[in-house]
């Protein structure tokens, strides 16, 4: 067991979030509630005919990298989502990050939790690109080019872990938005799994998010492939992504039916083979990352009761 | 970490600067955050890069796109000239 505990930009006393909490153990498989949100109903097409669902054999034959690293293989195989007021699309997010200097960026969030975004410990803390703490993220669910079809909230409160603001660990490349508007009850949130690497071996990963070469950064791309390899913290899959999807949800469908179910934030796209492997990667959703995205859940007001 | 601040220049053909630009690291020595940075209102992105080779895109609001490549610890200054694609 690993110890992590949640680092919190700092904020006047009075608004300030809890402080640091050991995290607890918690069952080798675990698994937070997901909902759809009250938002349209209507079953998204792109979900159809996009989203990899279930085990399956490779989809695309093993490739090298072309001269983008993080588009593997001879093609770009991403594919633009136009339903974004649908359901899982919405409750993915175009973020708009600001530093202390004023220094401006791209990322992708994910509802976890009526007020509560899970992204990359990079978009909210970086020493690289924010000098720190960023100092404002803009939240879009669903922005679909130059339309918004939910309301664009704006936070100043972000949460970490240890490992990523002391250590820049990219294993532990994790960060989370708490929001004051409820953007949840409205477009939903993924259910989060830790689940163990025996069990995620041959599931197809889906990664969607908002992409700085194709749209600024306005319109949500999707793309879909295997699982390559799940180590200890990370997994590695070959799904084609570029600068801007850093924090978009690494998601599952464990049936056909089965509602999403993510089990990674992905963070890293370039830097070479790991281990010889050919991959983009996320840090996986470990039990004690789970247990720390519960504590900020429940720190924003948490889950409302099953009815 | 480097402690020397890199900064990228993002212009068109003509020279001018160009606000909005989104740049990322699309080829690197070293794991590197899949983050796209965007061009302040003088074309300018700064960051601090760890030791290594950088190849940065750079994608303007009128679909241009070009690159450079960068050495850090380096000059700590690049520019990037983008066109559109035939005009390269």
């Amino acid at each position: 067991m690993i110890q992590i505990s949640s680092v919190s930009k700092p904020l006047p006393a009075a608004a300030a979030l809890e402080g640091v909490r050991a995290a607890e153990a918690v069952p080798q498989r675990a698994v937070t509630p997901g909902r759809p949100g009250s938002g349209a109903r209507e079953a998204s097409r792109s979900l159809k005919f996009l989203a990899a669902k279930g085990k399956a054999g490779p989809l695309r034959a093993p490739a090298v990298r072309g001269a983008i690293e993080s588009i593997i293989g001879p093609t770009d195989d991403r594919v633009r989502v136009l339903d974004t007021e649908l359901t899982p699309w919405r409750m993915i997010c175009a973020l708009r990050m600001r530093g202390r200097t004023g220094a401006g960026a791209i990322g992708t969030g994910w509802l976890v939790g009526p007020r509560t975004l899970l992204t990359a410990g990079h978009c909210v803390y970086s020493t690289q690109f924010f000098g720190g703490w960023a100092s404002s993220i803009e939240v879009s669910p669903g922005r679909n080019g130059a339309e918004f079809p939910f309301r664009t909230a704006r936070s100043t409160r972000f949460s970490s872990v240890n490992r990523w603001v002391e250590a820049q660990d990219p294993d532990f490349d994790v960060g989370c938005i708490h929001l004051d508007d409820p953007l949840g009850d409205e477009v939903g949130w993924f259910g989060v799994g830790a689940l163990a690497p025996d069990e995620l071996e041959g599931f197809l990963v889906n990664v969607s998010g908002y992409p700085g070469d194709r749209g600024g950064g306005t319109e949500q791309y999707h793309h879909r492939n295997r699982i390559l390899r799940v180590t200890e913290r990370r997994l590695f899959y070959d799904v084609d992504t570029f600068g801007g999807q850093s924090g978009a949800p690494v998601w599952i469908h464990e049936t056909d039916t089965a509602p999403p179910l993510a089990v990674g934030i992905h963070a890293y796209g370039v830097g070479g083979a790991v281990d010889g492997l050919e991959a983009n990667s996320a840090p996986r959703i470990i039990p004690e990352v789970l247990d720390q995205i519960r504590t900020w859940v429940e720190s924003d007001g948490g889950w409302p009761q099953a009815s | 970490m480097s402690d020397t601040p890199t900064t990228l220049r993002i212009v068109d053909e003509a020279g001018n600067r160009v606000a909005g630009a989104a740049v990322a690291v699309v080829r690197s020595s070293v794991p590197f955050p899949e983050i796209a940075l965007l061009a302040d209102d003088d074309g300018v992105v700064e960051l601090r890069l760890p030791p290594g080779t950088f190849t940065f895109r750079a994608h303007g609001p009128a679909g241009q796109s070009g690159e450079v490549t960068v050495q850090s610890p380096g000059s700590g200054e690049a520019l990037v000239r983008i066109a559109h694609a035939g005009e390269r």
